[in-house]
């Protein structure tokens, strides 16, 4: 296999939740993730980008087997990862780890740093006992802090600092992947950069393949190579960084890439409001699940009625029976 | 023109084990009639407490020291008697917070809660309240207000949530609306319907808002006037379109390069060194010096408040003439 094969490829996954509707009464479906597919070319970025009810926190749990999918296929290193038993799963977690958007809660609030690093190491017997105090050193060099870190509780840490740690314990077991859920989304503006250079370098460094999920856009834009944007459960569109910031094939990416508030007072006026809000991913509706607030001006019908493929449009995947035109309103940010 | 606020040398501490917290230290500054001003700045900066502060909503081991004034209208709001003060409260100047679910009544419907704030403050009928409920869910832009008026705080989503905060705010037409962090939580479309909602609403209503955020792109969206806060302080105050084009104040400009922009470059922007330090343990003079790259020694000692250019003043001795002797 060559380097430029994916690390992992997601195939139809679909996550459905029971909701009860209160007793004797046949519980709901809610239609978490219907029907994805992604692969990520190992030593690269790719960036997942929705709001809430998307999908996109449940299909990172099931990339890395938090949740069981219902349906679809999990590939990784040509491993797949739905048909491990036990045992070979156990191994498997060690190549793909999570880190997730609260430093605060993703950490034991009785339990020193050094520990909490310590911990992985030992669960997976990756160090000798008398090993693993130095690997814990090197690992929190890594991440930026210093050793004397170990001795310390995470209440005595900056939040910034907290997510450094996160990331440290996620390394201790050497892993080839990471899936980054809003990893910086909680951390003050000036603290974000760093810690997003610190996840460049330890990907230029090791070769890591990301995962990296965020609601923001200006975010993912500094990280990804390639970018895909859910709405309700389905992926509206995936493309290269380069090409869907410059021309978003799917309406519902131009809104979003024209909500992003700039820190520029002169383009206040570049901005197209979507009415209404995203439906619950209890009622999606009917036809393309975005047709109630698609500010498209071909918007028609068939939009009411028949549910867009995803197709492909120039190397770009989207969504949209009308993304041929522009999606873009005349109220978009300039290129 | 008289300013509508103004907030004077507003000092309010907390004692804490850890020793006194000097969460908001000296902050002045003022809002005129119809006028957004942002209070920027990260957490721990001090953007909150200044707004608890101006509605007198401290609780001890918070205090607000006696030296410091907060003006309404032209009356000291921090010596009024507290009858007076609930006046002020909701028909003067309003607030709202980030997490709207929080801050509404679970067993209550919208209507109920947005009735009480009426209740409070004038002598009406039922179904003078009602109406006026009902008015201001249209206004500020809920589908079928005469059905949600019987809505549960459960049964919206967030967005509708925070516009019946809002409408809660507003019911009583305050002059001005103090707004704390109103779309942190919130996704980004309805970010920007909210947004263009309070936008709107503070043009049609004639009132003056404070908007205190964590986002730069968020105040260049609304305000006409940002100040950007940091350890307690504002260290730089300006017309928005001045602040964004020319920051005075080095730590304006390290957040302004620090905030990911989509035409900005596509890897992570420089990030300012070290983090916010706490409240108890402010550095000497400049409290931005150690984290600062331009910091020398003179910045031990504190700088005051200078005049950049026609309504800019910033706290930074970069911008001092030349052989100041202070």
């Amino acid at each position: 296999m060559t380097t430029a094969d994916p690390l992992l490829v997601v195939d139809g996954l679909v996550k459905r939740f029971p909701v009860s509707r209160g007793w004797l009464r046949k519980p709901d479906t809610l239609h978490a993730v219907d029907g994805v597919s992604l692969a990520i070319p190992r030593g690269q970025t790719l960036g997942l980008v929705g709001e809430s009810g998307s999908g996109k926190s449940t299909l990172s749990r099931c990339v890395v087997r938090l949740l069981t999918p219902d349906a679809g296929r999990i590939v990784f290193d040509g491993v797949e990862v739905l048909a491990l038993d036990p045992r070979a799963l156990r191994a498997f977690r060690r190549r793909i780890q999570i880190v997730f958007q609260d430093p605060f809660g993703s950490l034991n609030p009785r339990m020193r740093i050094g520990t909490a690093v310590r911990e992985p190491i030992e669960i997976h017997h990756l160090a000798p006992a008398g090993d693993a105090d130095d690997r814990v050193t090197a690992l929190l060099r890594e991440v930026g802090l210093d050793p004397s870190f170990a001795e310390r509780y995470p209440h005595e840490l900056s939040g910034g600092q907290r997510q450094r740690v996160c990331i440290a314990r996620a390394l201790a077991v050497e892993p080839e992947c990471l899936v980054l859920d809003e990893p910086v989304s909680a951390l003050d503006v000036s603290v974000q950069a760093q810690v997003l250079t610190l996840l460049r370098d330890l990907q230029a460094r090791r070769g890591l393949t990301y995962l990296f999920i965020a609601h923001d856009l200006a975010v993912v834009r500094q990280m990804a190579q390639r970018v895909m944007v859910m709405y309700l459960g389905r992926i509206v569109e995936d493309a290269l960084a380069t090409r869907l910031y410059r021309i978003p094939r799917h309406p519902y990416t131009a809104a979003l890439l024209s909500a992003v508030p700039a820190p520029d007072p002169t383009r206040r006026a570049n901005r197209i409001v979507l009415p209404g809000e995203p439906p619950s991913p209890m009622a999606v509706p009917p036809g393309c699940a975005f047709h109630p607030r698609c500010p498209h001006p071909r918007k028609d019908t068939r939009c009411e009625r028949e549910s867009p493929a995803l197709r492909d449009l120039d190397g770009t995947r989207v969504a949209c029976h009308y993304a041929e035109e522009p999606a873009r309103g005349p109220a978009a940010p300039a290129p | 023109m008289t300013p509508l606020l103004r907030v004077q040398d507003l000092t309010t501490t907390f004692d804490t084990p850890a020793g006194t917290a000097r969460a908001v230290d000296g902050v002045s500054f003022s809002l005129d009639p119809g006028e957004t001003l942002a209070l920027v700045g990260e957490s721990g900066s001090g953007k909150t407490v200044t707004a608890l502060s101006i509605l007198r909503l401290i609780e001890p081991p918070g205090r607000i020291h006696p030296d410091s004034r907060v003006e309404f209208d032209g009356r000291d709001l921090l010596t009024l008697s507290p009858r007076d003060l609930r006046r002020v409260r909701g028909a003067g100047i309003a607030m709202i917070f980030q997490e709207p679910m929080t801050s509404l009544n679970p067993v209550l419907t919208v209507g109920t809660q947005i009735g009480e704030t009426v209740e409070a403050h004038e002598s009406v009928t039922r179904a003078e309240v009602r109406d006026r409920t009902v008015e201001m869910l249209r206004l500020v832009g809920i589908p079928d207000p005469t059905r949600r008026w019987r809505s549960y705080p459960h049964e919206l989503s967030g967005g509708m949530r925070q516009r019946v905060m809002i409408a809660m705010a507003l019911v009583c037409r305050p002059r001005v609306l103090i707004a704390d962090e109103p779309t942190t939580a919130l996704d980004v479309t309805i970010q920007a319907q909210i947004l263009d909602l309070l936008r709107d609403l503070a043009q049609r209503l004639d009132m003056a808002m404070v908007l205190i955020t964590h986002d730069l792109g968020v105040a260049a969206e609304i305000a006409d006037r940002v100040a950007v806060m940091y350890g307690g302080r504002i260290v730089e105050q300006a017309p928005t379109a001045r602040l964004y084009a020319h920051p005075a104040h080095p730590y304006t400009e390290g957040l302004l390069q620090a905030a990911p922009r989509l035409d900005g470059p596509a890897y992570p922007t420089p990030a300012i060194p070290g983090a916010v330090p706490p409240a108890t343990a402010w550095p000497d003079g400049c409290r931005f010096h150690p984290r600062c790259t331009h910091a020398w020694e003179r910045c031990h000692t504190e700088p005051p408040l200078i005049d950049v250019a026609a309504g800019q003043t910033a706290r930074c001795w970069l911008r001092a003439a030349p052989g100041d002797p202070s």
